[in-house]
């Protein structure tokens, strides 16, 4: 890689504010058709990733402006001793919400929005792989977070703390719905999170522009990639622990009841076992911005690339061994406190050494001090002391000192908003020629920045004195005499700065929407993909698509943009209405096949509806409601294979410049199979999960052993086995009978249904029958969930299967058209691993639990 | 020029091979942790294992068991026949130098079991 200065390069087309049908070519003309979100209510049908990109931003950054309204509250209420102003019990909520609101309804589904609206143009896609799920973890997280808003305003809002720790927020302590608001609406955003981990990582594996090796990839996408691994891998024990937690609320199973065979703990390890991973989840994102604009902004090439690549990885795994760093104090053995507390101090490291990279790349640029230059600047500051306080936190005898005090506060604060908002703030002045087409004027964002970095130190630098002094966190009012009057104002007065930059930056971007100069192509002279359009952006994002051969593509080809303008890429010219774009291998971005994306559709927000509905069901307890909107829910599921695949083969087909490639429909692993290889990636981690919980609980909760553990009916246990097996391999034999005909594939789909249904009859069977009184103890109640699991998944094959026979009867399904039965084979013998380690491990249970009396008390 | 010429052979096995060494750092993690609070749970400690405990030879030796295993994967990374172009030559380096940390992170990680109080 070269190490010259940068050149300053223009890679789009002519600057134009909206398209009139004069300005388009007649290849250009047919895009827009076809790739147009309908107007009016058509809106809501939109699958554009641009569309929803922006609708993303724009939902996190209400929520964002809720929570600061929320943290202003705090900061009033804290601003002097024993305040009336707000009650505890208001206060609680404010304090809940306010975090809940910035984690999960702010942070990530803004770095979301931003990976949606950015990646595809990075990576030189038309759009994302499953455009329709983006529009459905859309919904899902605006109608979560509504559910969570409309609960503050009716003041039910959740109040257990934003991390709902045990018995605080088990039914005996938090007898409202506040709890069960918080669980279902978390679940339900969470939803949308697992969707955009599988969205990303498939489409940055497979959907780049043809050339864009591994190597030559942008780093923001490598950072979005370690970041959607990890979501797939952190998320879903906070799902499984939110389930079972609401499963003990509503139906008294007690895993974290101390009482009954369950362990509070239980909830922290699962609690943390994402919440600590998601500090990570939303550092990468931010870092991988300040990656992509810092050396753009300084006029010099990244320096290490792979050594930046080698520390995200690194610090992709060492993330999840920091968990228990949230529970030093809970009593576990010095020992494991040590791994966990090395962990969070090597953690540090790979860290370091992108901090290093970035100053370096400034030392050998040419820094100048643009509006986003200023807010990167401010990244460092901030986030370096963040990081440092973060290293003191990790070290065990400091952080019992500290623990649950305001430096706790202090130190989070510091790590999120400057490795997050900071880098986000630069990010949109830098980006906003791109999404809006004007040019920022500086003065107000200058003002913005200082009034915000002054007014955030002011806050929370002192805070950390607040929290050394002894000030617990999470305490309505606090008395006088401790010292802890003045910081506490202190921090009020530099809280309220904060808000008035946070105002004047929002203020700023509505006057440079409406009155910002029109831009010119690349205004800050970037050499990657997203410039190398017209600005703003059409819906179909490249007119053709480009082929790489360098991480630099407008530094190779200035006019690249313009070129593609002019359709000399890959597939220029649209037909039959189709929505194209490329597939490439993983590894080498070498072309496979030809991609057909969705059309607009309601049924992403009509699914989402459907889940809303069995959340408010539950909240409410209208149980007879739930099973009918669970069906609403799987019958419009179903309906979104009506638009997947084709009916008929097409063979080769071209794609431009020579290149000949098959359709999607018509290759072994298209998208869609990866994508379930993804979500079952995920799958099997609430699975582990499951198992971890089981194990702890055995080995670590009081009351064990509880009452005498029954083995299951061997007869019963044998016929699940058998069912599930012969669900996997009929569903192989599926694959098989296709090179014979499609009716006998559709046969030995019909054996898989029927094997899953069985499957299905009998996990609630003996669900039902034969596990006595699960609301006794932790045992049972771990009996049942095993078992719930592996009905929920062999009635999901069961659909899977039925519906692989309607494709296949209705000509979906060929020789060179198998994917539908390879993804079925896929979920079942998935569906029969899980059963059979479910049945031997809760074979082995009856042996295991009295082991357990001779344990340590 | 066809675009195949344009690029290197690589394949996705490298990139699951970026994350062996790590994998193993995790496994070792796993199988640190729930060892160490089996043994707690059921005194191992205190059960002599010629000059230390059952619970730190256990321990000690699930440690070497996982260096062992990232160290030949570092050496089976270094004897494969190395590729001239990218991506495969990116993701080589980009893998073993991922490995020598998970070897690094390992060793370091874990070391405190040679001289903490195993279960106070």
């Amino acid at each position: 890689m070269s190490d010259a200065a940068r050149p300053l390069v223009s890679g789009g087309a002519a600057p134009r504010d909206t398209d009139t049908p004069e300005d388009l070519t007649p290849a250009q003309r047919d895009l827009a058709r076809i790739w147009e979100t309908p107007p009016g209510w058509g809106r809501l049908a939109a699958v554009n990733h641009t569309v929803l990109g922006r609708r993303f931003i724009v939902a996190a950054f209400v929520f964002f402006a809720i929570g600061g309204v929320l943290a202003m509250l705090i900061r009033a209420q804290l601003a002097s001793p024993r305040s009336a102003f707000v009650g505890p019990e208001l206060y609680n909520q404010i304090f809940t919400m306010h975090g809940t609101v910035m984690m999960f309804l702010f942070a990530i589904p803004m770095f979301e929005g931003l990976a949606i609206y950015l990646l595809p143009k990075m990576l030189g896609a038309r759009d994302f792989a499953f455009p329709r799920l983006t529009a459905f973890g859309f919904w899902c997280y605006v109608l979560g977070g509504t559910i969570l808003v409309a609960a503050m305003l009716l003041g039910i809002a959740p109040d257990s703390g934003w991390f709902m720790y045990t018995p605080l927020s088990s039914g005996r302590h938090s007898p409202g719905i506040n709890a069960d608001i918080w669980l279902l609406g978390v679940t339900f955003v969470e939803i949308s999170a697992i969707a955009a981990a599988v969205e990303f990582t498939v489409s940055i594996l497979k959907f780049r522009a043809p050339g864009m090796s591994l190597s030559r990839m942008p780093l923001f996408g490598w950072y979005v990639l370690v970041t959607a691994g990890m979501m797939l891998v952190g998320f879903p024990p906070l799902i499984l622990g939110s389930v079972l937690l609401e499963a003990e609320r509503v139906l008294d199973l007690p895993f974290f009841d101390p009482a009954r065979g369950g362990d509070a703990l239980l909830w922290q390890h699962l609690f943390w076992l994402f919440g600590h991973p998601e500090v990570y989840i939303i550092f990468l994102p931010a870092a991988g911005l300040v990656s992509t604009i810092l050396p753009v902004l300084v006029r010099r090439e990244i320096l290490g690339y792979a050594a930046i690549v080698v520390s995200i990885t690194v610090m992709g795994f060492l993330s999840f061994g920091l968990w228990v760093h949230h529970m030093f104090t809970v009593g576990i053995p010095h020992l494991a406190q040590a791994f966990f507390s090395a962990a969070s101090v090597l953690v540090a490291i790979p860290t370091s050494v992108q901090i290093f990279l970035w100053i370096g790349t400034m030392m050998a640029g040419r820094p100048s001090f643009s509006v986003p230059m200023l807010y990167l600047v401010g990244f460092f500051v901030v986030f370096v002391c963040g990081g440092l306080t973060g290293v003191m936190l990790a070290i065990v005898p400091f952080d019992w000192q500290v623990h649950d005090t305001h430096f706790v506060v202090a130190h989070m604060h510091y790590v999120l908003v400057g490795g997050f908002i900071f880098p986000m703030l630069a990010a949109a002045y830098y980006y906003l020629p791109h999404v809006t087409g004007r040019e920022p004027l500086y003065g107000v964002g200058k003002l913005a920045f200082w009034l915000i970095f002054v007014g955030f130190n002011l806050t929370f630098l002192i805070m950390h004195l607040t929290g050394l002094l002894g000030m617990p966190r999470r305490y309505a009012s606090f008395p006088t005499g401790y010292g802890w009057d003045w910081p506490n104002l202190i921090s009020s007065v530099g809280g309220f700065i904060t808000t008035a930059g946070f105002a004047l930056f929002a203020i700023d971007m509505l006057f440079q929407l409406r009155f910002g100069r029109r831009t010119k192509p690349d205004p800050w002279g970037a050499e990657t993909l997203e410039w190398a359009m017209p600005l703003r952006p059409r819906a179909y994002a490249f007119a053709s698509l480009p082929t790489v051969s360098s991480r630099t593509p407008l530094r190779d080809a200035p006019g690249l943009g313009a070129a593609l303008e002019r359709g000399e890429g890959h597939l220029a010219t649209p037909r039959n209405r189709w929505q194209e774009t490329l597939v490439v291998d993983m590894a080498s971005g070498e072309p496979e096949h030809i991609a057909i994306l969705p059309r607009p559709t309601i049924l992403p927000l009509l699914t989402a509806l459907a889940i809303a509905g069995i959340v408010l069901a539950l909240l409410f307890k209208l149980f007879w409601l739930a099973p009918a909107a669970a069906a609403a829910m799987v019958v419009l599921l179903l309906l979104w294979s009506r638009d997947a695949g084709q009916r008929q083969d097409h063979g080769l087909l071209d794609a431009g410049r020579g290149l000949a490639l098959p359709l999607h429909a018509e290759v072994a692993r298209p998208a869609s199979w990866w994508g379930v290889v993804f979500l079952l990636a995920a799958d099997a981690t609430a699975f582990a999960s499951l198992v971890f919980g089981a194990l702890f609980l055995w080995l670590v909760a009081p009351g064990w052993p509880g009452p005498e553990v029954v083995p299951l009916p061997p007869a019963k246990a044998l016929a699940l086995a058998a069912a599930v097996l012969a669900a996997a391999v009929a569903g192989r034999a599926a694959v098989a009978a296709l090179r014979r005909s499609v009716p006998a594939a559709a046969l030995a789909l019909w054996a898989a249904a029927v094997a899953e249904a069985a499957a299905l009859g009998l996990a609630l069977w003996l669900m039902l029958a034969d596990v006595p009184a699960p609301t006794s103890h932790a045992s049972l109640a771990m009996t049942a969930a095993f078992l719930a699991f592996v009905a929920l998944h062999a009635g999901i094959g069961a659909v899977l299967a039925a519906l692989g026979v309607w494709r296949c009867v209705a000509g979906y399904v060929s020789v060179r058209r198998a994917a539908d039965l390879r993804i079925g084979v896929l979920w079942h013998d998935y569906t029969a691993a899980t059963a059979l380690l479910s049945l031997v491990f809760l074979a082995a249970l009856p042996w295991l639990v009295p082991l357990r009396s001779l344990a340590r008390p | 020029m066809s675009v195949r010429n344009l690029i290197a052979a690589g394949s996705a096995a490298d990139l699951l091979l970026l994350c062996a060494g790590l994998v193993v750092w995790s496994s070792a993690f796993v199988a640190l942790y729930a060892a160490l609070s089996l043994g707690c749970a059921f005194g191992w400690d205190a059960v002599a294992l010629g000059p230390v405990s059952l619970q730190r030879g256990i321990l000690v030796g699930l440690w070497l068991a996982h260096l062992a295993l990232i160290a030949a994967l570092l050496v089976w990374l270094r004897r494969r026949a190395a590729p001239t172009e990218d991506p495969g030559r990116f993701l080589a380096r980009a893998t073993l130098w991922a490995s020598v940390v998970a070897l690094a992170v390992t060793a370091a990680n874990y070391a405190p079991i040679l001289g903490l109080s195993a279960c106070l």
